[in-house]
């Protein structure tokens, strides 16, 4: 038998172990493609937790009435929602983030941290819980999305957080291009998978 | 017609769907698991973003920009992809009912990628006009049917390789990603 779920299982699970990107490996686009800087990538994980938790709370509340054959796209238009209004409040107080972090906002509304959660958990479980799986989830996307935020912004530009570390000229420069995204995650996510092969052998 | 060819560049090599702009990194490592999975949801995803591009662009111009209702471009936005994919299910139901079990599994999770509504997005808050739109979200789409089937191809190599133990599963394809991104930055120089 399953052990009871509580308020602290629930985080502890999204926050380590069943980390959405490290473990999982879900929502992978925007993890790789706004975390330039540190800042973008804390702004795109506070984005899209506050999406998570509210889709989930929503879809839990909903899950007697939701069909299950087009669940999908109840998914979809419940997180686009949420979506919009995160977008016209970072339009309206926080424009500078709202422009570096450009179309991925919207696509916030397409991460598939919501669907595998919503799937996986707000459906057969009550609000309360989902809201706290949410915050959990939320939490651990945005600690790896900040160290790879971090990581990219130290070795490419050399800063962290606009402070700078290392001097101009000693910078990596391929860590802030595509290439060393990819690089840099599938780096975390190996560690990660390190970490949990130890400990269950 | 110079300036058509080099959006098609662009979109297709140079600022390659996946391997540039990072849209659908996920639905590209679960779609290139299997050649012939590689290849439907290429094609899949080259018709949903093509008819989403064309329905879209007009949607933005005249009836949401016209109204000042330009914030709601996400939701119309995925509301007409929902409706393509719905459209195109009853298609393959209807006359290649042999192919359903595998169109049904591959079409649904279509709305959820976000390489089509990265790729239509893009097109109305750059500003393209309608034909570089349309040639924009083909080349896009072809961008994203290249890039999965390269990794499909280079898995199938993979599986006979040891790789590291920590690296195995998503973190190899992520830095295969890489190299093939370091590679098409090659394409450059091209125009």
């Amino acid at each position: 038998m399953q052990k009871k779920d509580t308020i602290f299982t629930r985080l502890y699970h999204g926050i380590l172990v069943e980390n959405p990107t490290a473990v999982l490996c879900l929502g992978l686009c925007p993890t790789l493609a706004v975390t330039t800087t540190a800042k973008n990538g804390l702004a795109m994980g506070i984005v899209t937790g506050i999406v998570l938790v509210l889709s989930e709370f929503f879809i839990s509340l909903l899950k007697r009435v939701i069909p299950k054959k087009d669940r999908m796209i109840i998914y979809v238009l419940i997180s686009a929602c949420f979506t919009t209004i995160i977008q016209l409040v970072l339009n309206a107080y926080y424009p500078d983030i709202s422009e570096s972090l450009g179309v991925f906002v919207s696509l916030t509304a397409v991460n598939g941290v919501i669907f595998g959660r919503a799937d996986n958990y707000a459906m057969q479980n009550n609000p309360g819980l989902a809201l706290f799986d949410g915050i959990g989830f939320g939490i651990g996307y945005t600690l790896i999305i900040t160290i790879l935020g971090a990581v990219r912004e130290i070795l490419g530009i050399g800063t962290i957080f606009g402070i700078r570390v290392i001097p101009d000229g000693y910078t990596l420069s391929i860590a802030a291009l595509a290439p060393g995204a990819f690089f840099l995650l599938a780096c975390i996510i190996a560690v990660a998978q390190k970490i949990k092969g130890g400990r269950s052998a | 017609m110079t300036k058509l060819i080099y959006v098609a560049i662009i979109s297709a090599f140079v600022n390659n769907v996946v391997l540039g702009q990072m849209f659908g990194v996920n639905a590209a490592i679960k779609g290139s698991e299997k050649m012939s999975n590689a290849l439907r949801l290429s094609l899949c995803v080259l018709i949903v973003t093509f008819l989403s591009s064309v329905i879209t662009w007009p949607l933005s111009e005249f009836v949401l920009g016209k109204f000042n209702f330009e914030f709601l471009q996400t939701i119309v936005f995925l509301l007409v992809e929902a409706i393509i994919v719905a459209i195109l299910t009853a298609i393959v139901n209807r006359w290649f009912s042999h192919r359903r079990k595998i169109y049904g599994r591959i079409l649904p999770l279509i709305v959820i990628n976000s390489a089509v509504l990265g790729v239509i997005l893009t097109n109305v808050q750059v500003g393209y006009s309608f034909l570089r739109s349309a040639v924009n979200s083909v080349c896009g789409g072809l961008g994203f049917a290249i890039a999965v089937i390269i990794l499909a191809g280079v898995r199938e190599r993979i599986a006979f390789n040891d790789v590291p133990k920590p690296f195995e599963g998503v973190p190899i394809l992520l830095v295969t990603s890489g190299l093939m991104a370091i590679a098409f930055y090659g394409f450059t120089g091209l125009l």
